[in-house]
């Protein structure tokens, strides 16, 4: 999940929430959909090998990111792909922010909320 | 009297000056050896006559000569309690998720006769631990099949010859030299041995191992 201390509002896209890195893969994936690790090393080729594999553990583990094994009797590797859509990721931190804000401040979290969508109307 | 007399006299006076000759004989022939095979048990071997010996000397003599000798005992001691203690706080369980069921490695645990467990990572690690060896699916998948015998290999000399980490620093600490034995040259050997120079090169060189230049470049050394 992603972690409320890493929520920085003044960044710009995902990187609000995600760090540059994850951002970057989670957008690939939600593109491609489906993706080895050498395929997005090699989109990513400015990054190194172990800042690539670092950040895929780290979005798996986080739960946004899911990865299964393709195993053959020649070779065994991963194949990963986004654990829920652009939509989705929105829902999940919408929510732990939205928890984290009525927790803090109570119903008045919930009148911006009504001032908010009526204005997106 | 300088110093080197009074040693020589201390020495003269005790009635075991002739073992503790023959003795340090022992030594020098083990020290040697070790010093043209770097052969880990010669180390340990004359690591343990020169403590014997000098523990004799101390009995032997009661020349206050040779106090340094005392404290040179101690750091022994000392380290070795330190490092027991702190093997027993650190000697945990590994914290990896391991995968169960690869068929892909199973040949390699036939083959090398020693259980392979598959860590569930991107990230690339081998190592050994507990007369098992961990490789990533980060490292299977980035290698061909004679790599990844290669880096088996290069585990398993480290599972079958090298010095446990723990005897290695007490080892450092007792020589006073302070420095871990490191027999990762002999373990690519090794490795070369089982498999050719090319697939641990290509290996090293795939994975991104720091300083893979100067590992080749030892090999033909
Ligand atoms: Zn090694």
């Amino acid at each position: 999940m992603v972690k409320l201390e890493r929520i920085n509002l003044e960044k710009k896209g995902l990187t609000k929430f995600f760090s540059p890195n994850e951002g970057r893969i989670l957008e690939l994936l939600w593109k491609n959909r489906k993706m080895t690790s050498p395929d997005i090393q090699f989109v990513c080729n400015d990054l190194s090998l172990a800042c690539v594999s670092g950040t895929l553990d780290r979005l798996v583990k986080s739960g946004f990111v899911n990865r299964k094994l393709d195993e053959t009797e020649k070779r065994v590797r991963y194949i990963y792909s986004p654990s829920g859509d652009r939509k989705n990721v929105g829902n999940k931190i919408s929510t732990k922010i939205l928890e984290s804000l009525v927790d803090t401040f109570g119903e008045s979290t919930l009148d911006s909320i009504g001032k908010i969508s009526k204005k997106g109307r | 009297m300088n110093g080197l007399e009074c040693y020589i006299s201390c020495l003269i006076e005790s009635s075991l000056l002739l073992p503790i000759i023959i003795m340090i004989g022992f030594i020098s022939i083990f020290l040697f050896r070790f010093i043209k095979k770097r052969n880990f048990e010669s180390l340990l071997l004359s690591q343990t006559l020169i403590t014997g010996v000098i523990t004799i000397s101390l009995i032997a003599m009661s020349c206050t000569m040779f106090n340094w000798l005392w404290i040179y005992l101690g750091i022994i001691l000392i380290g070795s309690l330190m490092i027991f203690i702190i093997k027993n706080l650190l000697d945990n369980e590994i914290d990896e998720n391991i995968i169960n069921s690869i068929s892909f490695v199973y040949e390699f645990e036939k083959e090398f006769n020693v259980p392979i467990q598959i860590i569930d990572s991107q990230r690339i690690k081998a190592f050994h631990y507990r007369k098992r060896i961990y490789l990533s699916i980060g490292l299977l998948e980035r290698l061909e099949k004679e790599e990844i015998r290669a880096v088996i290999a290069h585990e398993i000399y480290h599972l079958k010859y090298s010095p446990n980490k723990i005897v290695s620093s007490l080892l450092a600490i007792s020589s006073l030299t302070f420095r871990r034995y490191n027999d990762e040259k002999s373990a690519d050997k090794y490795a070369v041995k089982i498999t050719g120079v090319n697939n641990l090169i290509n290996a090293l060189k795939k994975l991104h191992i720091k300083n893979y230049e100067k590992r080749i470049s030892r090999l033909s050394s």
